[in-house]
């Protein structure tokens, strides 16, 4: 691991750049603020452009972000989505994402510090997708698109640099993940032939939103064979029936990321998402003889579930409701869909993107 | 109160105690890992020094048992 110096007192963090700000990046490197890629510099005029396209005040904390509980402020949101790349009117995308993880019941603390690789997962969706120009079709969850890789890499320095989550020190994923580094991604609308999932959600269809997840990296499903609903369900759901994932031990809720050619096709069978969802539960399930009996004792114990396991056939479920199977469609031309599994000790949240500048809450 | 932890979790336990300001938490450290081990294994490590330094840290007196 490569040292890391301790970051300088908050009062000498105001550098002096003269000219070349070759130094200034350096030295953020040193500080550990970084994520190891060059970042723009945040000089003040810069923060205060981009805390313009702000919908809340520069000053306003929109919650504290565990571990650290540093507060969130526009401003220190700005300087992070400026080091990462991002433009003023991705700034309301961060700040509905931010103030979704700090929701009770997505557990961020335990995003941040787990030895899972979890990542935090952003899905855009409704209107301000197309505005933002974002990627909802080929290679959208890869690089390549301004504001999918912007708007992703801001959120893990906020994570980082508000939340405290340092890797290898506080943020103990054994591995990690390539996700880790920014994950985000738009709904395709235009070609699912289900409504939007936010209109699961509790959104309407003119709301734009964001979904945020502690998110593993997706897990590419190729069926190019099937070409009816059902085959093409089952190859999904026997992908996801997989021993090792956080899933099978606490449920949580998970992402299964249709293709548009896959989606449209397990349609025009008849199936509704609500329908997919219920094939997924019922069929995406790990028989207890697939897992060793040590194995299936820590599963029972820590999801809490040693007693139902008769009442589940032997077959344990990869979450406790057809619901939480989140079902959308993303994606170009190709027969691939995706299973993104999650951390589990925790649910996904939605956040409204707003579109007018909100009150002053100080 | 006082936390268990695996030696190999040990600071990363005391920096996020510290960031939380409950940098006072006694910790009492054991052995890693405590996962995939057998049942059996993991009581035997319960030795008499573990359940002194707990008690000790219970009783506000820290203590740093191995075992």
């Amino acid at each position: 691991m490569s040292p890391r110096l301790a970051p300088p007192p908050a009062d000498q963090l105001e550098l002096e750049i003269d000219g070349d700000e070759h130094d200034a990046a350096e030295r953020f490197h040193a500080w550990g603020f970084t994520d190891g890629l060059p970042i723009v510099i945040p000089t003040r005029e810069r923060v205060d452009r981009m805390a313009a396209g702000a919908k809340h005040y520069p000053l306003e904390s929109l919650g504290n972000l565990a571990p650290r509980d540093g507060a969130a402020t526009i401003q220190k949101i700005a300087i992070n989505a400026l080091m990462a790349g991002c433009l003023p009117e991705h700034m309301p995308v961060l700040e509905a994402a931010i103030s979704a993880i700090t929701e009770p019941d997505f557990n961020l603390i335990a995003m941040q510090t787990t030895t899972h690789p979890c990542a935090l997962l952003a899905i855009v969706q409704g209107p301000v997708a197309l505005e933002l120009e974002m990627n909802f079709g080929h290679g959208c969850m890869g690089p390549g698109n301004r504001a999918n890789s912007s708007i992703g890499r801001a959120l893990r320095l906020i994570l980082q640099n508000i939340g405290g989550a340092i890797a290898g020190f506080t943020d103990k994923a054994t591995q990690g993940g390539p996700a880790k580094a920014g994950f985000c991604f738009a709904e395709n609308e235009e070609q699912s032939p289900w409504p939007p999932l936010r209109t699961t959600l509790g959104l309407g269809l003119e709301d734009s939103c964001v979904t945020v997840a502690a998110a593993e990296g997706p897990h590419n499903i190729n069926d190019h064979g099937s070409s009816d609903g059902e085959s093409i369900l089952n190859t999904i759901a026997q992908t996801m029936a997989t021993v090792g994932s956080n899933n099978l031990y606490v449920g949580g809720d998970h992402f299964v990321v249709f293709g548009p050619e896959h989606a449209q096709a397990v349609a025009k069978s008849g199936f509704s998402r609500e329908q997919v969802q219920r094939y997924l539960f019922e069929h995406a399930r790990v028989s207890v003889d697939r897992v060793s009996p040590q194995k299936l004792a820590e599963l029972s114990s820590w999801g809490g579930y040693a007693d139902q396991l008769e009442a589940w056939g032997g077959r344990i479920p990869l979450a406790r409701g057809a619901e939480l199977l989140r079902v959308l469609v993303a994606g170009g031309a190709g027969k691939h869909s995706c299973w993104i599994p999650t951390f589990a000790v925790g649910y996904s949240q939605t956040r409204r993107i707003e579109s007018e500048k909100q009150i002053c809450l100080l | 109160m006082v936390g268990l932890v695996t030696e190999q979790f040990a600071g990363f336990a005391r920096e996020l105690l510290a960031q939380r300001n409950a940098g006072s938490l006694p910790l009492a450290v054991v052995q890693h890992p405590v996962g995939g081990i057998r049942r059996e294994e993991a009581a035997a490590r319960i030795t008499d020094d573990v359940i002194v330094a707990v008690v000790a840290a219970l009783q506000n007196a820290p203590a740093e048992p191995r075992s």
